[in-house]
């Protein structure tokens, strides 16, 4: 009997130490990566997306971002300082590609500061088709989620590659 | 007990349950920290590693030696899922340069014999910082600007390849 119960605490142990892996941890860091993963799913376009949802679709993408934002997206995209630019940008990006694909592979999130500032590292595969050409790319940002209105947006988001082009100048 | 319930979870479904989770956990962190299945995304590295296929990362590779020269390495990017693939051109200290598609390191060029054509790659001589590597894919056919290719730290390799 003691030998049933002493592998039966076990079990639960195991069970339980894995149901707090699983569903555990901070909810809202949760709900951040629960956000980054609706802003990857905003970005895709389709072909054939009409104007009037791609004009939508901006403004729901820009949503995602702080009102004042710092973002330097890389080449050839500009950097960008608000949440009005932003649509801009967007809308002429998602206009300017037939197809657009953004998949989050993996990321690191953690608190800068706990429950107001989230830092988000961010491995994406971007695949875009446009004017003939088909191109896959994976890249890397580095994320700042902070409350806004009682929703977590991304206030700065920077490309962060591990792999840097040395300086034109050489030696 | 019915012969189904024994065939699925033993004669003990604790003990099965146990050994199952156990076994998750085994293989969990040989995943995370010695041996990741590495799902290979983009032409970067043709002919050397094909696109979609699989191969299995070595974590371990570079905890009792340094990288060298044309080692197959893991850069990591964000978590522990998504990694460049790329080789190791330069090391530290070295000056690398690229005339023609030929690679030069400190003025002496230096065959790589596992490219399959040439290229036009053009880099004028970059000295590698102490502490980091210049890496580079080995699908020399996508020009230079357009190839995820330069400096990265030591502490950005995360491993090599087992196979």
């Amino acid at each position: 009997m003691v030998k049933t119960w002493t592998w039966g605490l076990l079990a639960a142990g195991v069970v339980l130490a894995a149901a707090w892996w699983w569903f555990g941890g901070d909810r809202d860091l949760r709900e951040i990566t629960r956000q980054s993963e609706q802003l990857a799913a905003a970005l895709h376009k389709a072909p054939g997306d009409g104007l009037l949802g791609l004009a939508t679709r901006s403004h729901a993408i820009a949503g995602f971002f702080a009102d004042k934002t710092a973002l330097t997206p890389g080449e050839p995209l500009p950097a960008i300082s608000s949440r009005a630019d932003l649509v801009t940008v967007v809308a002429t990006t998602l206009q300017a590609v037939s197809r657009l694909d953004v998949k989050i592979i993996d990321r690191d999130l953690s608190w800068v500061e706990p429950h107001q500032r989230a830092a988000m590292r961010v491995a994406v595969e971007v695949t875009v088709e446009g004017q003939g050409e088909h191109q896959s790319l994976m890249h890397t940002y580095e994320l700042i989620w902070t409350e806004e209105n009682g929703r977590w947006v991304i206030a700065s988001a920077h490309l962060s590659e591990s792999i840097r082009r040395p300086a034109a100048s050489g030696q | 007990m019915p012969t189904w319930t024994i065939w699925l979870w033993g004669r003990r479904p604790l003990v099965t349950l146990l050994r199952a989770a156990l076994l998750g956990a085994l293989l969990y962190l040989t995943g995370r920290y010695a041996f990741p299945p590495v799902h290979v995304s983009g032409l970067s590295m043709e002919p050397t590693i094909h696109d979609g296929t699989w191969r299995i990362g070595n974590k371990l590779k570079f905890q009792t030696r340094e990288p060298q020269r044309g080692d197959l390495v893991m850069v990591s990017m964000a978590g522990w899922h998504a990694y460049y693939l790329k080789r190791v051109l330069g090391l530290p200290g070295e000056t690398i340069a690229f005339k023609n598609g030929a690679l030069l390191i400190d003025g002496r060029v230096v065959p790589e014999p596992y490219l399959a054509g040439g290229s036009d790659w053009t880099l004028p001589p970059t000295r590698v910082p102490a502490g980091e590597y210049y890496v580079a894919g080995d699908n020399r056919a996508v020009p230079l600007p357009a190839h995820m290719a330069g400096l990265t730290r030591r502490r950005d390799i995360a491993g090599g390849l087992l196979w």
